[in-house]
């Protein structure tokens, strides 16, 4: 590894909207905008289940992908089909043209250029939460053995990198897990299966050196790490914990703060003459 | 001194600091170090114990490169390089270098620093430092590894029981460090910490743009003349 990369990465983002909603391409707009304005090296994938293009002038190194899917009967099969997005795309994707491939939740925003987070040794980087990971998210993979006695905290999916040349394979096996029968329940499956992935390879049953991303650089403000000062300077923040439109509505003002900020407050002063 | 040898390169650069590693880059680009990695300098935020330190960013700073250091240890590599981010560079950093012949007691050398007391002239572009301060960056042989981890780990525990607005950090070790272990520097500094001129506080610099340090003026004043008199 050089002091920084000069091989490009992929980020991606899966905006999957029910029937007549709009949320997800609002937040994976705000998401491709804040990689953009912290100077991402690489490209930008977009795959999003509405026609409309989130950008009407063209971005460089964007694309975006119009997947169409079928309206499922509610709020919640809707969310469990767009999880499983997260590996379904990498048909998509060819990563072996790139150093990393970094999916991020269309809930996150870039507050700060993230291609540091990606310029290591590692095949797969995660950032875990504050929960253990016999918590109901992360758990439906262990075993009876593991619930009981394991001490580590639970992988949050929402934000995860993979190397380029073995992006494909990773993606296979955690699709292989998540169709497999869970040992103890069926809830939040996606993350459920990524964590059952990075103990198996931590232990030596798969190929892939998994590292934690640089700590304290990805936050999940509305959550585990509410202090101002630290999510503010946080590299990329994750805002679960929060309903649709409060995750807009902090995304929303967090990234005109963050990019849109001066001490004369310019905008401010031209929006309200 | 061949550079591209030692095994073990970092430079410590925080995730907030893009522009001092897009700049870095550059620089080892130019000076032709291509084997300098970064290492993720630990957010002082996010250590789950600091033993009560008082100065969490000099007890970070410590960890960091005690994690390095060790890290050489475990792997024995025969020696390893640390930097800092914010380096300003000799323009002739490589022929310097590459002229410097180090003696066989050598345990650390140091890229570039300020002389607190005066330091011992061994050769026209080395010397052997009492008292080094705002150490750019250096090379640890594998003989003063433990050494070093010991006077880190002292550190730790003072660092634990120092006065408020007290900021001893690893040049503070290593300043101790000096009158144990042999430390060496280039004459004149092969590198030092980059003071920009449009700062407010310009006037406190610590480098002129030669890399000369601006105060303890006594600890170098005898140095010019020991060196001709060596090259005599």
């Amino acid at each position: 590894m050089s002091f920084v990369s000069t091989t490009p990465n992929l980020a991606y983002t899966v905006a999957f909207d029910q029937e007549g909603q709009t949320f997800h391409r609002q937040m994976a707009k705000l998401l491709v905008s804040s990689l953009i304005r912290t100077k991402w090296q690489g490209d930008i994938m977009v795959f999003r289940n509405t026609p409309a293009p989130l950008f009407l002038t063209p971005r460089v190194g964007l694309t975006e992908v119009y997947i169409e899917t079928k309206p499922k009967k509610d709020a919640t099969e809707h969310v469990h089909d767009a999880w499983c997005w997260k590996y379904r795309v990498s048909n998509y994707i060819d990563g072996s043209k790139y150093n990393k491939v970094m999916f991020l939740d269309d809930d996150t925003m870039a507050l700060r250029n993230l291609d540091h987070l990606l310029n290591n040794g590692a095949d797969v980087l995660y950032q875990t939460e504050a929960l253990n990971i016999s918590s109901a998210q992360f758990s439906a993979f262990l075993t009876d053995y593991e619930m009981k006695h394991l001490r580590r905290r639970g992988i949050n999916t929402g934000h995860l990198a993979v190397r380029g040349a073995i992006y494909q394979d990773v993606m296979d096996e955690w699709q292989r897990i998540d169709e497999s029968e869970p040992p103890q329940h069926k809830g939040c499956l996606d993350q459920c299966s990524f964590n059952r992935l990075v103990l198996d390879a931590d232990a030596g049953k798969l190929p892939w050196k998994c590292r934690h991303f640089e700590r304290g650089e990805i936050q999940f403000p509305l959550h585990c790490d509410p202090s101002w000062k630290s999510y503010y300077n946080s590299a990329l923040v994750h805002v679960v914990g929060a309903g649709y439109n409060e995750k807009l509505q902090f995304l929303f003002g967090l990234y005109m703060s963050k990019f849109f900020w001066d001490p004369s407050l310019a905008l401010h002063n031209i929006i309200d003459m | 001194m061949d550079i591209n040898s030692i095994p073990a390169q970092y430079c410590i650069n925080a995730g907030c600091d893009y522009e001092n590693r897009i700049v870095s880059a550059q620089i080892f680009d130019a000076l032709g170090l291509r084997s300098i990695e970064r290492f993720p300098a630990i957010n002082p935020n996010v250590l789950k114990r600091t033993h009560n330190a008082l100065d969490k960013v000099a007890y970070a700073e410590a960890v960091a490169h005690r994690i390095i250091v060790g890290t050489a240890q475990r792997k024995r590599h025969p020696s390893v390089l640390i930097l800092r981010d914010t380096l300003e560079f000799n323009p002739g950093f490589n022929e310097l270098i590459a002229g410097i012949n180090l003696p066989d007691d050598w345990g650390m050398f140091v890229f570039g620093c300020r002389h607190k007391t005066k330091p011992e002239v061994v050769a026209p572009n080395l010397v052997r430092c009492t008292t080094p301060y705002n150490i750019s960056g250096y090379v640890l042989n594998w003989r003063s590894y433990s050494q070093f981890l010991e006077g880190i780990r002292r550190a730790e525990q003072h660092l634990a029981d120092a006065p408020p607005h007290k900021s001893p950090g690893v040049d503070h070790i290593i300043s101790k460090l000096a009158g144990s272990m042999p430390i060496y520097a280039p004459w004149p500094n092969a590198a030092w910490e980059y003071c920009d001129p449009a700062d407010k506080h310009a006037a406190f610099a610590l480098y002129d743009a030669n890399g000369m340090q601006q105060n303890f003026m006594d600890a170098i004043a005898d140095i010019p003349a020991e060196i001709a008199k060596l090259q005599n």
